[in-house]
């Protein structure tokens, strides 16, 4: 499961956080969890729909706990005012040009709103439209309009002229 | 539309997927993970069962044979006590042990029904608290009674029940207090996180 799918969930816990210390307890967590619930899997949906199902679950409880251990000045009592820990790794000019270009993407896709990064992170893992809605519990026809608006938000976010994406500052509104 | 129809998906697709997967390490730190957490609930499991084991096989039966109405009465309390919190934790829990692996819309409701459960548990707790002590305080107190001259670490008895009772239960008001904020609080992120993913 690991090597299959280890790849995939990494990449989903970098899409849920930035900072790699707490990035790598949040991808413990997500196989932690899919060890606890793979027993379950009765193959009404692909494994790699449940896979997904269990990552982006760990997610989004790693989200709330972030949000409820935030200090109460920095909650404000809202999950959209928790702000993302900037990444401890050494700037992207110090590596190379595929690196950069992945942080780049990366800063940008967190820095879009939950629905949006949900659906964008899923796609780029190469689902299906009906893949992203058993997912995510969403009609087909839904997934589509999220994904053009959340593309829309990206390509917004990757263009030269935004600052937030490419230093990867962007305010988190989730 | 599949991914792959254009370049700009295309594009994000292969930068996406260059990002490095998780590092060797994080395998042998996820076996051990697995190991404690197996360990844990183990233990938690076996805490539940002794104790309960404890207070119906050796503390119950003894207060029965003593033969005074007041131990009698006492044993009772106790045993009722231990069934109604095993048949409130039973029913509590029921349907929260569903997997993690239902659609995110689901999981949303299941973390909801998780907080009102846990609201609930801390209301009953305080009850319970509550109710313990009024039933077992008089048992105490007549305990006490049939022991003239009594006197725990040289202090009056019944001051030293006082002091027992609020050096048991101020912990557990602590905790309650504590962890009923805690689990509002989530709540309350709860909804911002539905509202935020319904957008």
């Amino acid at each position: 499961m690991l090597r299959e799918h280890g790849a995939a969930l990494g990449r989903v816990a970098a899409a849920y956080e930035a900072d790699r210390t707490r990035q790598e307890d949040l991808f413990q967590e997500i196989c932690l969890a899919l060890w606890q619930a793979l027993p379950r899997f009765r193959g009404e949906a692909t494994l790699r729909t449940f896979v997904f199902r269990v990552a982006h679950n760990r997610g989004l409880t790693h989200r709330m706990r972030q949000a409820r251990s935030a200090p109460a000045g920095h909650r404000a009592g809202s999950l959209e005012e928790v702000a993302e820990r900037p990444d401890p790794r050494p700037g992207p000019d110090d590596q190379a040009d595929s690196a950069r270009r992945r942080e780049r993407l990366l800063s940008a896709l967190r820095a879009l709103p939950l629905p949006a990064r949900q659906v964008l992170t899923l796609t780029l893992e190469g689902l299906s439209q009906a893949e992203i809605g058993e997912v995510l519990g969403l009609t087909e026809n839904h997934v589509a309009v999220r994904l053009v608006r959340a593309r829309r938000m990206l390509r917004d976010r990757l263009a030269p002229d935004s600052g937030g994406a490419a230093t990867g500052a962007g305010e988190d509104r989730r | 539309m599949k991914p792959g129809d254009d370049r700009e998906l295309a594009g994000w697709i292969d930068t996406w997927k260059a990002e490095p997967g998780p590092p060797e390490a994080a395998r042998a730190a996820i076996l051990r993970r697995v190991k404690r957490r197996s360990r844990n609930l183990l233990l938690a499991v076996a805490g539940d069962v002794v104790i309960t084991i404890g207070v119906l096989v050796y503390f119950v039966p003894r207060m029965v044979r003593s033969g005074h109405p007041a131990d009698i009465a006492g044993a009772t309390a106790v045993a009722l006590l231990t069934a109604v919190a095993l048949v409130f934790g039973l029913l509590n829990r029921r349907g929260l042990w569903r997997p993690a692996d239902t659609t995110t819309a689901a999981f949303l409701d299941l973390a909801e029904l998780r907080c009102r459960r846990s609201l609930r548990l801390v209301r009953f707790s305080g009850v319970f608290l509550a109710v313990e002590i009024a039933l077992l305080a008089p048992w105490l107190w007549s305990l006490i009674g049939r022991r003239p001259g009594y006197r725990p670490f040289g202090i009056d008895p019944w001051l030293f029940t006082g002091l027992w009772f609020a050096v048991i239960c101020a912990p557990i008001v602590g905790w309650l207090v504590w962890y009923g904020r805690r689990v509002r609080r989530e709540a309350a992120e709860l909804v911002v996180l539905r509202r935020a993913l319904e957008e």
